[in-house]
């Protein structure tokens, strides 16, 4: 076990056994114990989505750029479309000669 | 001139209906991994939630515990109103990551959404988007990487079990005890082989979504070279292997090494190494 999936297994572990303590606890004491919980649980948070950039390729400049290759394609389609008309209309001229 | 473009065009049109229908697949079944690995982060962190009448209770175990009268008061009704909402901003935050994540396939999906219309003119966008085809591929076969590395729990259920087992070893009478013991024993096994079972399943589906990205890239790279047929067997041969992989009969180690020989054959094959490596022109 790697030391993220260490980590990851210890905010596990607190966050169960602290949960059992604060639902056990008098309304007084968890009015102390819960800004411990809200941070551990936020703390627990970006630890996980940190694993998960970090398997994270495309980038937000890769992003641009496959919105850009769509544009290409789309227009090609709408020159396609537009080739067919063109060719549409001389059949239809064709005919009329 | 118009003629011999349209004659082209047709001769590529189903090619590139096949690539649009495999690009599609791929988003499809990315989407189904990913919403399974959300569903892995929020359990991890998740935290017990109480239902009306338990709140009920709660309060009206609250107010008795409470010594001076004068401690009755608006701080402690926000109290309770914020009680309710623990954990609730870290899941958003966390659903957030993975619309973003979802969000990378979509697009990937959108570029080729009108290609079997312009097939003819659209060679050079389609082989730029191979890099991306790539990319999305070994993300995935990392995120199932990550998935196997870590424990995921289901946090606010082993909270839960946690509590019935120290009320079942505190009761006194042996019998019921011993009783109470067994049925809370029994969910905790129900509940390991519940979080095992999710966990496998989405290192599953991250792999089937590796394996139909991995078809697109492919289906890109020799799209010049496959005619319809060679396209549309590849698809099937590549969902005939999905299947096998979500079907549950490959062992996840065995399933796993096989994907890390993709991604060394993708890293190390110089045609991929030099699509990796590029750096797109923009138009």
């Amino acid at each position: 076990m790697d030391n993220d999936a260490q980590m990851i297994k210890s905010m596990s572990n607190a966050l169960i056994d602290l949960q059992v303590k604060y639902r056990a606890a008098s309304v007084t004491d968890r009015m102390q114990i819960k800004p411990a919980l809200d941070d551990l649980i936020q703390k627990f948070s970006q630890f996980q989505i940190a694993l998960l950039k970090e398997g994270t390729i495309t980038t937000d400049a890769d992003m641009a750029e496959m919105a850009n290759l769509k544009k290409e394609i789309d227009s090609a389609a709408n020159k396609q479309q537009m080739i067919a008309a063109i060719a549409k209309t001389a059949g239809f001229i064709v005919k009329k000669l | 001139m118009v003629l011999i473009i349209l004659v082209l065009s047709g001769c590529n049109q189903e090619k590139a209906e096949a690539v649009k229908v495999a690009a599609e697949n791929f988003r499809s079944d990315a989407i189904v991994a990913l919403n399974g690995m959300n569903y892995l982060f929020d359990q991890n962190v998740s935290v017990v939630r109480l239902s009306n009448e338990e709140e009920i209770e709660s309060v009206v175990n609250d107010l008795n515990s409470i010594e001076n009268v004068d401690d009755i008061n608006s701080t402690l009704l926000d109290f309770w109103s914020d009680e309710a909402d623990i954990g609730q901003a870290s899941k958003s935050s966390i659903d957030s990551e993975f619309d973003n994540l979802k969000s990378q396939y979509y697009k990937f999906e959108a570029i080729f959404s009108s290609l079997e219309k312009g097939s003819y003119f659209a060679k050079d966008a389609v082989k730029k988007a191979e890099k991306y085809a790539i990319d999305l591929t070994l993300q995935l076969i990392n995120f199932s990487r990550v998935i196997q590395d870590n424990d995921f729990r289901f946090a606010s259920r082993r909270v839960l079990i946690i509590e019935r087992m120290k009320v079942a070893r505190l009761e006194p009478n042996e019998g019921l005890r011993n009783e109470l013991l067994k049925n809370v024993a029994r969910e905790f096994v129900e509940l390991r082989l519940e979080e095992k079972k999710a966990k496998d399943e989405t290192i599953r589906q991250c792999l089937k979504a590796a394996e139909s990205g991995r078809v697109v890239a492919e289906l890109i790279k020799d799209y010049d070279k496959m005619n319809v047929s060679d396209i549309l067997s590849s698809i099937k041969s590549s969902m005939n292997f999905a299947a096998e992989i979500t079907g549950g009969n490959e062992n996840i180690t065995g399933l796993l090494t096989k994907f890390e020989g993709v991604e060394s054959t993708i890293k190390d094959d110089p045609y991929w190494k030099v699509v990796l490596e590029q750096d797109i022109i923009k138009n």
